[in-house]
């Protein structure tokens, strides 16, 4: 207690003497002309909105596995890099944000012994006499990896370690971690929130031993925070901590949970039954959409859209897969595992029984272990701190300074590179359309789901439906005000009156990456799935196969510098040729950049080394929208 | 609790049973010899404001008997368990050592704050982390295509008519039209480098008028500067705080790295399997 005590002096003086140095908020800018009468805003606000991008999942020091990767940083270096601040990794090389500072950011450590291995690795406290600090601060790696695999499978089991689980302690931490939110948010500059992960895996249904399929949520707080948090060590059924979430509503602690990385749930994080087995009610899709408006689509550990098993007739499903389950290489379930077939499952239960639990928006954060995130091809450092800090950890040059790929040993970490770090990804941010940067309107836009999902870059979208644009209202100076005054926008309901609806698509690249290929919409019915080419750097969609002509964008391989050209801005008004007014359906768009050099062949060219031949050597980032869903009228 | 610890009578009570105490364990006098145990009268001090700290009392002769005895016992087996070499295989201590040590030379001695000049090339040297940078407050009519007819006479009609609706005028913008205050970092986050070299090249004198047209990433834009503060480094005075803080900073990391490589330095490093190069 006493030792997190000066810990938090210390942070909080760094903490000041860091904002010192920085340039006064000037508060007495020309308002801006849409702003409402009265309200007190940000010179930003918009009533039309603006783009927003931010990372909502971050680990420090203070996460149980982040301490055993080496990791040393707080939040507030975390909230720091965010910022535009120059950070170290723990393999020693600085680490700078790629594209610029963001406009908000959540540390979201493991609820599970929050702040526990630190203490245990300080002299003088209880905790380090513990014989597991013993071993898991020693330097026999097999001790180590028993200490570390023994409170992983407590995360897991919910079943407490008691010497170690010092609830006083987490819950001083878990202050900490929203004091730390509370000093770095800025009104109008920078947003942060109160916030931490729920690590919930997946048992075994024959014998209950671990399943290593991924549960985890991340709970948000739109402002003030309890002064505990909910963990798996209170229950590992994530409709428990719906009803600890409720709960806390009640208090008027308001907070919703992001669950990520479905890809690896195994089944599980969509299945049609609920946590215990039982069947799905209008109750819990309630509870669920209530507590869990959002999805994490994109992370470092691969994409969770789409498979190309589920989606077989669309080219691009084939992106950044990663199917292993957690600490293992073992391969996650497909079904129930993407939220593409998910949409359709809601459908099909909306049909069938009158409810839906996977009516949601999507979001895409990092998970960095290391305090900030890599969001860039060409400058990446993954996420397990020490474990894969440097290229060869994670395989994308060959192993002991070869030159080619041809003899590679077989040794762990070979393997570990080959079935995990290598198809780890260089993603993502979330954006959101929010009048202004402040806590209030970007956790607004989180609940009306009106965000955005991007692998890295910040290309921005807008996506509106209704039954009355013109076919000229692209044209129309004042398009978004329009688009928001006569249509409905992502994360929306749109509700049938018998006509066709349009839509419209609108893209704009970031400014700082690769330009546009083209923009796509993809639509999900409760027995089908599509995908439409809407808008082309090159021409216009073929109106049989509804694709894009070849805009012969390529990547020079010995360079990685991009050919041909791109478009900056995508935009148009799309009908649906196969609409059927008495049809459910989900539409939401993908947007696709020109092809640039995957992370991994940067590094192999950065080295002098041929890149790894069993990953892909480029990619096309994209960015996906929250759906629009269009429900029959009476 | 800390408050009473400061207090020159506690200071003086304390000493007083200290050097009472000390007199009847431990015989004074210095020995260079290992076989020899001194229990200074800092070490006895700290450790009575330690059991101070811990127990909320002072410690009674009796108690400082005993915190005594405690201490030259620790310290007889510790140096025992040295001899033997128990420590070298002892990564928990060996790291215990070593964080010891780091963090008595990271407080090697207080930093003096040094003269203005050494300050002064501090701040040239690190400029980019002490200037305040460019920002604009901008108007802008957007073009997604890079020759637009329109611009020209739409630039003539501004001219002509600063009342026209120009928000009106030009292609949609996904973005605003009017910002407010922006360093020129967003300028380039959300327009990309070009426009922001586009801007600082449009002559301040022709602010409030329509100028252009400024490529970008995005398209091309007409652009009326509505107000600017330039770039600019503060002079030592106006940051003189944040300047000192970093040099401190700075200084007691160079210090603390400059301790270890000498005594690393002490030391022939062999590492198995690399070679010197």
């Amino acid at each position: 207690m006493k030792m997190t005590r000066s810990v938090s002096i210390v942070a909080l003086v760094v903490a000041m003497t860091a904002c010192s140095s920085q340039d006064p908020v000037t508060e007495d800018v020309a308002a801006v002309d849409t702003a409402p009468q009265g309200a007190s805003t940000t010179a930003e606000y918009a009533v039309t909105r603006n783009a927003y991008f931010g990372d909502l999942h971050i680990h420090t020091r203070n996460s149980f596995d982040a301490y055993i990767f080496n990791v040393r940083r707080t939040a507030d270096d975390a909230y720091r890099f965010a910022k535009g601040e120059t950070v170290q990794h723990p393999s020693g090389f600085d680490m700078n944000i790629a594209g610029g500072p963001l406009d908000f950011y959540a540390v979201t450590d493991h609820a599970e012994y929050l702040g526990i291995l630190p203490a245990m690795n300080t002299p003088g406290t209880e905790l380090s006499e513990l014989p597991r600090s013993k071993d898991m601060f020693s330097t026999d790696p097999a001790k180590i990896t028993a200490a570390f695999q023994g409170v992983g499978a407590s995360v897991r089991s919910g079943e407490k370690i008691d010497d170690m689980y010092d609830q006083p302690l987490i819950n001083s931490v878990w202050l900490e971690n929203i004091d730390a939110a509370e000093r770095h948010n800025e009104p109008g500059v920078f947003t942060t929130f109160a916030a931490y992960e729920y690590t919930s895996v997946t048992t075994n249904s024959e014998d209950g031993t671990f399943g290593g399929g991924n549960l985890h949520r991340n709970v948000f707080f739109k402002d003030a925070a309890p002064a505990r948090a909910f963990s798996t060590l209170d229950s590992t059924n994530p409709e428990d901590l719906w009803d600890w979430m409720d709960a806390q509503r009640a208090e008027g602690y308001e907070a919703i949970a992001v669950p990520h990385n479905p890809n690896v749930s195994d089944g599980q994080m969509f299945k049609l039954e609920t946590y215990d087995g039982a069947p799905l009610t209008a109750d819990y899709a309630d509870q669920r959409m209530r507590n869990e408006p959002l999805v994490e689509v994109t992370q470092v550990k691969g994409t969770s859209e789409t498979h190309p098993d589920l989606s077989p007739n669309d080219e691009w499903a084939d992106f950044e897969i990663y199917t292993r389950l957690l600490g293992s290489y073992d391969v996650s379930a497909t079904n129930g595992s993407y939220v593409r077939e998910a949409y359709g499952l809601g459908l099909k239960l909306e049909e069938d029984e009158g409810f839906n639990p996977f009516k949601f928006g999507l979001v895409a954060a990092s998970d960095s272990h290391v305090v900030g995130g890599a969001y860039a091809e060409d400058d990446y450092w993954s996420k397990v701190g020490i474990v894969d800090g440097l290229p060869v950890n994670r395989g994308s040059v060959p192993f002991d300074r070869e030159k080619s790929w041809e003899e590679q040993p077989v040794t762990q970490q070979t393997q570990n590179a080959t079935e995990w770090f290598s198809r780890w990804s260089a993603s993502g941010l979330t954006g959101v359309w929010a009048e202004e940067n402040t806590r209030e309107s970007i956790f607004d836009a989180f609940r009306r789901k009106e965000t955005f999902a991007t692998t890295g870059p910040r290309m921005k979208v807008r996506f509106f439906a209704s039954f009355e644009f013109d076919e000229d209202l692209t044209s129309d100076p004042d398009l978004a005000g329009k688009a928001y005054a006569q249509g409905v926008t992502m994360g929306s309901d749109l509700i049938g009156d018998g006509r066709a609806p349009s839509f419209l698509v609108w893209a704009l690249q970031d400014p700082n990456a690769a330009p546009l290929q083209r923009a796509q919409v993809v639509k999900v019915t409760s027995s089908d799935e599509q995908v439409f080419d809407v808008a082309c750097h090159t021409g216009s969609p073929d109106p049989e196969t509804h694709r894009c002509p070849d805009n012969g964008a390529e990547v020079d391989l010995t360079t990685c510098a991009p050919t041909g050209e791109g478009a900056a801005e995508l935009k148009t008004i799309w009908s649906d040729p196969g609409f059927d007014p008495s049809e459910r359906a989900t539409y939401y768009v993908r947007v696709l950049e020109n092809p640039t050099c995957r992370w991994s062949t940067w590094e192999a060219l950065a080295a002098g080394t041929p890149p790894r031949p069993d990953v892909p050597q480029t990619l096309q980032e994209r960015a996906y929208t929250s759906p629009i869903w269009y429900t029959p009228g009476n | 609790m800390k408050r009473w610890i400061q207090e020159p009578l506690v200071h003086f009570v304390l000493l007083a049973i200290l050097i009472f105490g000390a007199h009847q364990v431990v015989t004074s006098g210095r020995s260079s010899s290992e076989r020899t145990i001194v229990i200074t009268q800092a070490e006895m001090e700290r450790l009575a404001s330690l059991y101070a700290v811990e127990s909320g009392s002072l410690p009674t002769e009796q108690d400082m008997r005993a915190i005594i005895v405690d201490q030259v016992q620790q310290e007889a087996l510790a140096r025992e368990a040295t001899r033997l070499g128990m420590a070298e295989d002892d990564t928990v201590v060996q790291r215990r050592l070593a964080q010891k040590m780091t963090f008595m030379l990271s407080d090697l001695g207080q930093i003096d704050p040094p003269s203005d000049d050494v300050l002064q090339d501090w701040l040239t040297e690190h400029a980019d982390r002490f200037a305040q940078p460019l920002r604009l407050s901008f108007d802008h009519i957007y073009f997604s295509s890079d020759n637009d007819p329109r611009m020209e006479s739409l630039l003539t009609e501004l001219s002509e008519d600063p009342n026209m609706n120009w928000r009106n005028t030009g292609d949609p913008f996904m973005l605003q039209r009017r910002y407010a205050d922006l360093p020129d970092r967003e300028i380039v986050r959300l327009f990309g480098g070009q426009f922001l070299e586009g801007l600082q090249a449009l002559s301040p004198s022709e602010d409030e008028t329509w100028q252009g047209p400024v490529r970008s990433a995005l398209g091309t834009h007409l652009v009326r500067i509505t107000e600017r503060a330039d770039a600019r480094m503060p002079p030592l005075d106006e940051v003189r705080a944040a300047v000192l803080q970093d040099w401190t900073e700075a200084e007691q990391r160079r210090r603390t790295a400059e301790e270890i490589n000498t005594i690393v330095n002490r030391y022939d490093v062999v590492i198995e399997g690399v070679t010197k190069n």
